[in-house]
């Protein structure tokens, strides 16, 4: 089966070339396409996983380019960290194709949503069974154009049409850097292939080939793609934009998919980052500054999509903090839960969405636990995972990634990823309470549950998100030998007690602030706005990132261009057009001469005959 | 047949054209079906060629040589012959002149003269692919000339005559350069070979003449190599003698652009590589620094350009000067794959750019504006030609699975892994180039929200979608786009021998 | 025996009163008849170094006769083509008829 692991990406390819071409026809039944392919990639994934198992690592490869002596080539490729990939992108795909059935379906452009998921699906498969980086790349490119399709959905709304573009041209900034970086490794190395290159690269390191420098700069190169891709400051402002797009498309690409290939990348690059300790540095202290900065935001924003937004910013953070402290394991095991939880606290929030008519403002919500049961409990699974209350999946990678920065030793980061643990768990509470307990403060009633359609998606995820930090706790750590077996990717840290003491404890504190706040009331709600009213209105503003790039690059850039569109025009335009104008009016000149007076012709003539007859004599010595 | 193929192939297309001459021009549909059977049979003769290549031989096939004009002091022949430099471009040829046939079949104005002109244009772009001597080459150069002039000054917008002229003068002048430079290449050969009927017309012959004298000095050949380069930087073009092609592109009709930014434009890429690095390998390596640099230039330059550019054509034909900095760059690397970059963008380019106009055109004829700023929605009323026009600006972006990423990525490999000895500060211009590669992303993505996203104006919500017949181009052109991004190997494969032979001169 | 000077003199005050006036009168008959002038001023050229000239011959007698013959042919022509001009034009003023102009 594992040889057939190829047929995992391209069911999605033929759902989406079968409705790019006859969707208009199928319409509502576009779903069912995109549903069969997903579920058939599924199972597939499934049946790969458990062969994986118990097998070994899979490859298969076909020439692709050649040039010069070197040959590039293009296949599959299945190893342990992207067959955990592969069912929790077939997964969440698969759920999200489901939830989007109800969710889309008074839009009538729904085969086109539906082509786009397949076409994302597809290229999010492929990255993930890339056999080698370029591979990874080309498919990484392909998600950033679903991402940008998707965003870009209802592309007659101008805000969307330009969230689109903005997290296109953001991640290409991120993706020129990898792509920089990659193409280094190839010229360092003279290989695309994942083990080839980690082979050569630590041969070239032994023996003085490569220098650490080159290794640190192809690191930090590769790096700025996922700082693109995964939304890491400061390429992080396209995400919470991108939320323009339809939720269960945040929930699939800009939740669990997509912006975790960002950690996938660093996850398997690893070698590369690990020869080279500023590389570390850098990747950590990114993660650590992401996901505070976020988290802070995260705090007063009021819209539920952005929130959650913020939020992921925050803990893809996380993530890449747990990468650059050598937390392996933690980082890619906090990736698989958070994907299911996020997703979760996505397509719950698009339920609330739906629910209530399209408005996304918490401050127009409450009350909706009476009325949206199955929403709001699976809603509240989703936040307890997410603040990191055990035995939830959310606490066992929390605690992990705790783990490894401790062990690390920078005490710094360590109170950094504590902090944005303690906000994680304060803001999704206060988003919970905000907007499912106490009156409803909206103007239009929701219509109570959504049908089983929109709940079952929630119901499988929900479950996920409890049980899925089971493959790796401090009583088996199944997951940690499965990642890591024949990899050399140093040391994997476990908690100690007090550490998953501590860990609890943060949530917890977290929870019941948040509780006294919104829940309770006894703490102001306006505490932070009317104590602190300017750091409030920097976190209301984002830190005024958007604004700072507006000013310091798009301006600038734009000035540039048309300072030398007038040079273009007025100065090389201007010298051509001055030869070719000089040109005709000497010849307009001289053309009046010609009066066509045949008198004044003749007298020219003479004159002109004479002159030479003088000329020749006073040249030719006649006159002596 | 087979060994004559390259002359059938070249003059094939001058027999539709004078067959059309026969027909009254009353009879619009006949000249049109002439004149498209004519390039299409082309195109069949041209797979017939690709096929019949043989990759693992270098140097040229199908060659072939006739004495044309000779003195005693004076030789000039007919000699044709394709390589794997030439080959991928002949092939480009039939298809995007064949496509623009197809887009042109709206145009109803003076059909039959615009088919002579189209074909005969058809027969000189062909001619400078596989004429190997120089003479032959400048001829069928001055060929393509003298059709887009007319092209362009007869079917073209408001400002045609002006556009027209320029593109005469101003690439005509870069021609005269050219060829005076060819006779002193000729006479240089001459004396260094102790006599003018010692010295030769043909390219290879005139190549192992100067690589195997020393009685040329280094001036002379930097001299000589700097004049071809200004002759083909017109033609390419290169900043600062990129200003007919804005002009050109704007005024010119969709079919017109096609080709011009699809063919004639890689005339002065291929002209380059064939004769500039043909000829002069150890020069062109010696002024590696100076091609990067204008390399750079032309693809930030342009970029710029296009970022600040109010008319959607325009803005395209400012992308076009971006990307043809790719080639500069790949060549100036003068590596195995900077070089085959080089021709893959040349390839590439000719699909996307030919895609690009293409679709402004359609969009045009539907909108009656080019203005970016009049247009907007337009997914919601034409969506497959949106649908079509953002496929084209993604590929033009170097989206990966589209031919010009291969490109770029080649390109890119090239200056990274450049000789210092050749380029020094290789990674330098690479970096640089990197933020042109945004630039292209930001101004394309900015054209496209502005033209098909966002809100549709109440003019334009009854326009027409595609209709059959503008499903070939688009089709065709994306298709092979798709084919080469997605298997490169199929191009890579032709070209790559010819390349490591070019790279052995340069090694010396 | 007259000095060969004299004819000369007499030529080249000949060939310029003829020059003068092609240049500068506007009848075209005057023009006509001031060109016959510079012929004949080449005539007495040419005969006068036949007769005394270095390398006295028969030659420029034959070429004098050969202009007399050309200038009449000339004259015939050119009064034929002034007519016609005349009648399309109604004028025969040099300066009205510019269609040389550029």
């Amino acid at each position: 089966m594992i040889q057939n692991a190829w047929l995992i990406p391209v069911f999605p390819l033929i759902a989406f070339i079968i409705l790019l071409f006859f969707g208009r026809y199928l319409k509502q039944k576009s779903a069912y396409v995109g549903i069969t392919a997903m579920a058939l990639s599924f199972i597939l994934a499934v049946l790969v996983l458990f062969e994986r198992i118990g097998g070994d690592t899979y490859t298969n490869t076909i020439t692709w380019l050649t040039f010069g002596d070197s040959t590039i080539s293009m296949g599959y490729e299945v190893t342990a960290l992207n067959a955990m990939m592969l069912i929790v992108v077939t997964l969440v795909s698969l759920v999200v194709h489901i939830f989007s059935k109800e969710y889309m379906h008074e839009d009538d452009r729904i085969n086109v949503f539906y082509s786009y998921l397949g076409l994302f699906s597809f290229s999010m498969l492929g990255l993930v069974l890339a056999p080698n980086i370029l591979q990874l790349f080309i498919f990484w490119e392909l998600v950033g154009l679903c991402s940008y399709l998707l965003v870009g959905f209802w592309f007659f709304k101008p805000e969307a049409a330009a969230a689109a573009k903005k997290a296109f041209l953001t991640t290409r900034i991120g993706d020129v850097g990898l792509l920089i970086g990659l193409v280094l490794l190839f010229t360092a190395t003279g290989s695309f292939e994942y083990g080839e290159v980690f082979a050569a690269m630590e041969a070239g390191l032994l023996n003085g080939t490569i220098s650490e420098a080159l290794v640190t700069v192809i690191a930090i190169c590769i790096f700025l793609g996922a700082v693109g891709k995964s939304a890491q400051f400061p390429l992080h402002v396209w995400l919470p934009d991108a939320m323009e797009g339809p939720t269960p498309v945040s929930a699939l690409i800009h939740a669990a998919t997509m912006v975790a290939a960002g950690v996938y990348l660093v996850g398997v690059m690893y070698p590369v980052f690990l020869a080279s300790n500023t590389a570390m540095t850098v990747v950590a202290y990114t993660g650590a500054i992401t996901a505070i900065f976020a988290a802070t935001i995260a705090l007063v924003n009021t819209d539920i999509k952005r929130i959650l937004a913020y939020s992921t910013v925050s803990q893809l953070g996380l993530m890449i903090l747990a990468l650059g402290t050598v937390g392996y394991v933690a980082g890619l095991f906090h990736l698989m839960t958070h994907a299911f939880f996020k997703a979760l606290l996505f397509l719950g929030a698009g339920s609330v969405i739906y629910g209530l008519h399209h408005r996304q403002d918490i401050r127009k919500m409450g009350g909706l636990w009476s009325r949206m049961k199955v929403t709001s409990i699976t809603f509240l699974i989703g936040a307890l995972a997410i603040a990191g209350v055990p035995p939830l999946a959310g606490f066992w990678s929390k605690e992990l990634v705790l783990a490894a920065v401790w062990y690390e030793g920078d005490i710094f980061l360590f109170i950094l990823a504590v902090l944005t643990s303690l906000l994680t768990a304060f803001y999704m509470f206060r988003l919970f309470f905000k907007a499912f307990t106490g009156e409803f403060r909206g103007d239009h009633e929701p219509h109570g549950e959504n049908s089983k359609l929109m709940t079952m998606p929630l119901v499988v995820l929900a479950t996920l998100a409890v049980v899925a930090g089971f493959v790796n706790t401090p009583f088996g750590f199944w997951l940690e030998g499965f990642l890591t077996e024949g990899l050399n990717v140093g040391y994997s840290a476990h908690g100690d007690a007090w550490l998953i003491f501590l860990s609890i404890g943060i949530a917890v504190a977290g929870i019941a602030l948040a509780w006294a706040m919104y829940y309770k009331k006894s703490i102001p709600e306006d505490f932070l706005s009317s104590k602190f009213p300017g750091a409030h209105k920097v976190l209301l503003n984002k830190y005024y990132m958007d604004e700072f790039y507006q000013k310091a690059f798009v301006l600038p850039t734009v000035t540039i261009g048309k300072f030398f569109w007038e040079v273009d025009r007025s100065i090389i335009d201007g010298i051509v057009n001055f030869v070719g104008r000089s040109t005709r009016n000497s010849g307009r000149t001289f053309a009046k001469r010609h009066d066509g007076q045949l008198q004044t012709y003749g007298l020219v003539t003479i004159i002109g005959g004479l002159a030479v007859i003088a000329v020749a004599f006073v040249l030719g010595g006649y006159f002596g | 047949m087979i060994d004559t193929i390259l002359s059938w192939l070249v003059f094939l297309p001058l027999a539709g054209a004078l067959l059309i001459l026969t027909i009254p021009k009353e009879n619009k549909n006949v000249i049109r079906s002439i004149a498209i059977g004519t390039s299409i049979l082309a195109f069949f003769v041209s797979v017939v060629l690709w096929a019949a290549f043989d990759r693992g031989h270098s140097g040229m096939q199908f060659y072939q040589v006739v004495p044309w004009l000779n003195l005693d002091f004076l030789q000039i022949n007919y000699e044709v012959g394709v390589d794997g430099l030439s080959v991928p471009l002949v092939v480009l040829t039939t298809i995007v002149t064949t496509l623009a046939l197809f887009a042109s079949l709206s145009i109803q104005h003076r059909v039959k003269e615009f088919y002579v002109w189209t074909l005969v244009l058809l027969t000189g772009m062909l001619g400078v692919f596989v004429a190997l001597d120089m003479f032959l080459f400048f001829l069928f150069f001055e060929l393509t000339l003298i059709p887009m002039f007319f092209i362009i000054g007869i079917w073209g917008g408001k400002e045609r005559e002006y556009a027209s002229f320029k593109f005469l003068v101003y690439t005509g002048l870069g021609s005269a350069i050219m060829f005076i430079t060819f006779i002193a290449m000729f006479v240089y050969g001459g004396t260094a070979m102790g006599g003018l009927q010692n010295s030769s017309f043909s390219i290879p012959q005139l190549a192992e003449i100067y690589a195997n004298t020393d009685a040329i000095s280094a001036g002379v050949r930097g001299a000589l190599f700097l004049a071809l380069f200004i002759a083909f930087a017109v033609k390419l073009p290169i900043f600062p003698f990129h200003t007919w092609l804005p002009n050109a592109h704007v005024e010119a009709p969709t079919a017109a652009s096609m080709i011009l930014a699809g063919v004639l434009l890689k005339m002065g890429g291929y002209g380059l590589i064939r004769v500039g690095i043909g000829i002069l390998p150890d020069q062109a390596a010696r002024f590696a620094t100076l091609i990067a640099i204008l390399g750079v230039v032309n693809i930030i330059y342009g970029a710029l350009l296009a970022l600040v550019q109010t008319d959607l054509k325009r803005l395209v034909a400012f992308s076009s000067i971006s990307h043809m900095g790719i080639v500069l760059l790949g060549i100036a690397s003068f590596t195995a794959s900077g070089i085959q970059g080089a021709i893959f963008q040349l390839v590439s380019h000719g699909f996307i750019s030919a895609l690009l106009f293409f679709m402004v055109g359609a969009l045009y004829e539907r909108t009656k504006t080019r203005t970016i700023s009049e247009l907007g929605g337009l997914s919601k009323s034409v969506p497959i030609l949106a649908g079509f026009t953002l496929a084209a600006a993604m590929a033009s972006v170097g989206l990966p699975g589209l031919s010009g990423f291969v490109s770029e990525l080649l390109a890119f490999i090239g200056v990274f892994g450049a000789d210092a000895s050749i380029l020094p500060a290789a990674k330098l211009w690479g970096v640089i180039a990197g933020i042109g590669i945004i630039l292209t992303a930001a101004y394309l993505l900015w054209a496209v929200q502005r033209t098909t996203f966002g809100q549709l104006n109440d003019k334009y919500k009854e326009l027409q979608d595609a209709r059959p017949l503008e499903y070939i181009p688009m089709i065709g052109l994306l298709g092979f786009s798709i084919l080469i991004g997605v298997y490169p190997y199929i191009l890579s494969d032709v070209i790559n021998i010819t390349v490591l032979d070019i790279l052995s001169k340069i090694g010396g | 025996m007259v000095h060969i000077t004299f004819f000369l003199a007499l030529a080249a005050i000949l060939f310029c009163i003829g020059l003068y006036g092609v240049l500068t009168r506007r009848h075209l008959v005057i023009v006509l008849v001031c060109v016959e002038l510079m012929l004949m001023a080449v005539s007495i050229n040419l005969i006068a170094f036949s007769a005394i000239g270095p390398s006295a011959g028969i030659e420029g007698q034959v070429f004098t006769l050969f202009i007399i013959s050309v200038a009449a042919a000339e004259v015939a022509v050119g009064l034929a083509i002034l007519i016609a001009l005349y009648r399309n034009r109604e004028s025969i003023d040099v300066i009205k008829h510019d269609l040389l102009r550029w």
